[in-house]
């Protein structure tokens, strides 16, 4: 059994009287692939954010690699090797896909210290070329992220993430930004990411895109998971009946 | 405007292929130097042809018109002593043009340029005939003043999260208040020799026309902020802020802080811009630049910018600003009343964003 890169232990939060998470505990192992699936409400956003250091946890604890780690912001997770791709990717669409793989952490030549040091336009997009390919991609580097497509999008928002070398990437509706029929776009990223030794949370409230990627299955309902189970040796169907029960109980419940 | 670097001045000359000694330091030199510039001079072209492409042919095309037009029109349009006053024309709202360009790149807006430029000429004027501190004072004064503008209004756009259009109209009012309350509405005229002779130009015996300095200091601010833009981290965020400004906050790039280096650039090139206007009428009053900003913003979105921010270039504004100046320009000489050349302003602005929008539409659906 793989070392565990992530574990979540009994993690709470609340907005005012309003309990979104009561207690979810998951572990993640070294390049693993865990999907987090559940409603709207179901608390999946918040998860997101307070393991991506946006939000402070209420009770509970979170290891990375064994150790305990604590994040008051966005940067502290970063640091922490955890990386987050938004649903809507974040980048600046005006620019090209090298300089919004490289924002923020530019790299120069010349001095030190500026005035004498100019960004190193070649550099990066040799090495923007270089990560993209990584994750099976030969995207030009100088075509302004506007006119890609949702999946050559998604690309370079992991190939940005990729350049801050995580250890945890999670990422919220991978499968949005793509049609149907080209998850398995996305199931070729994931691959190549668990080479890498990636470990991966994939959140989203399609399942059925969910199971087709993932190794584990976890199902939130009201701030907890209800169910968790191992992808391997399960039937789409059998799967799909197990999720969607636990979802329709959950929406009888909130209707009592 | 680094991209205008002339690509075949750097191209070896094929006379000198064989006079260098490879083995002396000369010759290694030269070998260097050569090789040196000719790349230099394969990027700008690389860089040139680029940007042609971002600004958009539109702009070159209309420009041409407009010359040959107006050449027809006026016998005195194509006179060198014209083009002269062309450029001069362009000084002032070239300056803050600038500016506003890359305000505007980074998703913001700047109403108060003409009203910063006002009082940054006055208070100039002040220094140097109130008080003992000279020319230095005095453009340490302007550019005080635009800076101070500037700063008020990254910082309530930015850490106070006000619309800039809200903020600069509101600056814009209170500046040019500040200004009369302080000089009584009062024309202040220079006296200073060295500030006269900036208004003035130079020639020689031989030319017949003369190199204003005020030209000069247009062009050196274009030419300041196309060295800059391409290669420091300020060009980057400037497009990046004003493309996705959340996308450019989570990677770490401090939103707030830069808004606050590019609102007080913007101030600082619209306070120069008073100085050199101010040299150019060697007096200065509170009541001038009224009306400047409509200007400065035409010639900016003429030149390719969008005002929801990330794009535009610095030679579009110049060209905006050039098509601009001569319009006003060749209406005057062909004798078409005054008053059409306001209309002919607003009509260049609203021709021209019609113009951009057509052209997106036609490329967003290929």
């Amino acid at each position: 059994m793989a070392e565990i890169a992530l574990e979540l232990v009994d993690i709470e939060k609340s907005f005012g009287p309003l309990e979104v998470l009561t207690g979810v505990s998951l572990s993640v192992p070294e390049a693993g692939c865990y999907g987090l699936v559940g409603d709207n409400g179901a608390g999946k956003s918040t998860l997101l954010k307070i393991l991506s250091g946006v939000y402070p946890r209420d009770a509970g604890e979170i290891r990375i690699m064994g150790k305990p780690v604590d994040f008051h912001s966005a940067i502290d997770a970063r640091f922490s090797g955890i990386e987050m791709i938004y649903q809507d990717l974040a980048l600046a669409g005006e620019l090209d896909a090298a300089s919004n793989i490289f924002l923020g952490r530019e790299h120069y030549r010349g001095s030190k210290y500026p005035p004498f040091r100019w960004l190193d336009h070649k550099r990066m997009h040799a090495e923007a070329a270089k990560v993209l390919e990584s994750v099976g991609s030969r995207l030009s580097t100088d075509r302004q992220v506007k006119w890609l497509s949702g999946g050559e999008r998604q690309l370079v928002a992991v190939a940005r993430a990729l350049e801050f070398d995580p250890r945890i990437l999670l990422m919220d509706e991978p499968t949005a930004a793509l049609s149907i029929e080209k998850v398995n776009e996305v199931t070729r990223l994931i691959s190549r990411l668990k080479d890498r030794g990636v470990s991966m949370i994939l959140v989203s409230h399609r399942f059925t895109d969910l199971i087709q990627v993932a190794d584990t299955i976890g199902v939130l309902v009201h701030g907890r998971i209800v169910d968790e189970f191992e992808v391997v040796g399960q039937s789409t169907d059998e799967m799909t009946t197990r999720i969607v029960r636990l979802m329709g109980e959950a929406d009888a419940g909130a209707l009592k | 405007m680094s991209d205008l670097d002339e690509p075949s001045a750097s191209e070896p000359e094929p006379g000198k292929e064989h006079s260098t000694n490879a083995s002396s330091w000369q010759g290694e030199c030269l070998a260097w130097l050569r090789k040196t510039i000719s790349d230099i001079g394969q990027r700008s072209f690389a860089r040139l042809r680029k940007t042609i492409s971002d600004v958009g042919p539109g702009l070159f095309i209309i420009l041409a018109v407009e010359i040959v037009v107006f050449r027809f029109l006026s016998p005195y349009f194509f006179t060198v002593s014209n083009f002269l006053s062309i450029g001069r024309r362009m000084v002032t709202t070239g300056i803050m043009a600038a500016g506003e360009t890359i305000v505007i790149i980074a998703g913001g807006f700047d109403l108060s340029v003409g009203s910063v430029a006002a009082a940054a000429g006055t208070g100039a004027a002040y220094v140097l005939e109130n008080t003992g501190a000279g020319m230095p004072g005095g453009v340490a004064t302007a550019l005080a003043i635009g800076l101070l503008v500037g700063l008020v209004n990254g910082a309530v756009t930015g850490y106070g999260r006000i619309n800039p259009l809200i903020t600069t109209l509101g600056t814009l009012a209170i500046v040019r208040g500040i200004a009369f309350l302080m000089t009584n509405n009062r024309q202040i005229d220079v006296k200073n020799p060295i500030f006269k002779q900036l208004g003035r130009g130079f020639t020689r015996e031989n030319w017949d026309f003369v190199i204003y300095y005020d030209v000069l200091f247009l062009i050196g601010v274009f030419l300041v902020f196309g060295f800059i833009i391409p290669r420091y981290r300020f060009g980057r965020y400037m497009y990046a802020i004003g493309s996705n400004e959340r996308a450019a906050s989570l990677a770490g790039v401090q939103v707030n802080r830069w808004k606050l280096v590019f609102f007080g650039v913007c101030g600082m090139l619209a306070g120069f811009a008073g100085l050199v206007n101010s040299f150019k009428l060697v007096t200065a009053a509170p009541s001038y630049n009224q009306g400047d900003e409509l200007e400065v913003i035409t010639a900016v979105i003429l030149g390719g910018a969008s005002l929801l921010g990330g794009r535009g270039r610095l030679l579009g504004t110049f060209l905006g600003l050039l098509f601009l100046a001569i319009l006003l320009n060749g209406l005057v000489i062909s004798g078409v009343d005054s008053f059409y050349q306001r209309i002919a302003t607003g009509s260049a602005l609203i021709l021209a964003v019609l113009f951009d929008e057509w052209r997106r539409s036609r490329i967003s659906r290929h």
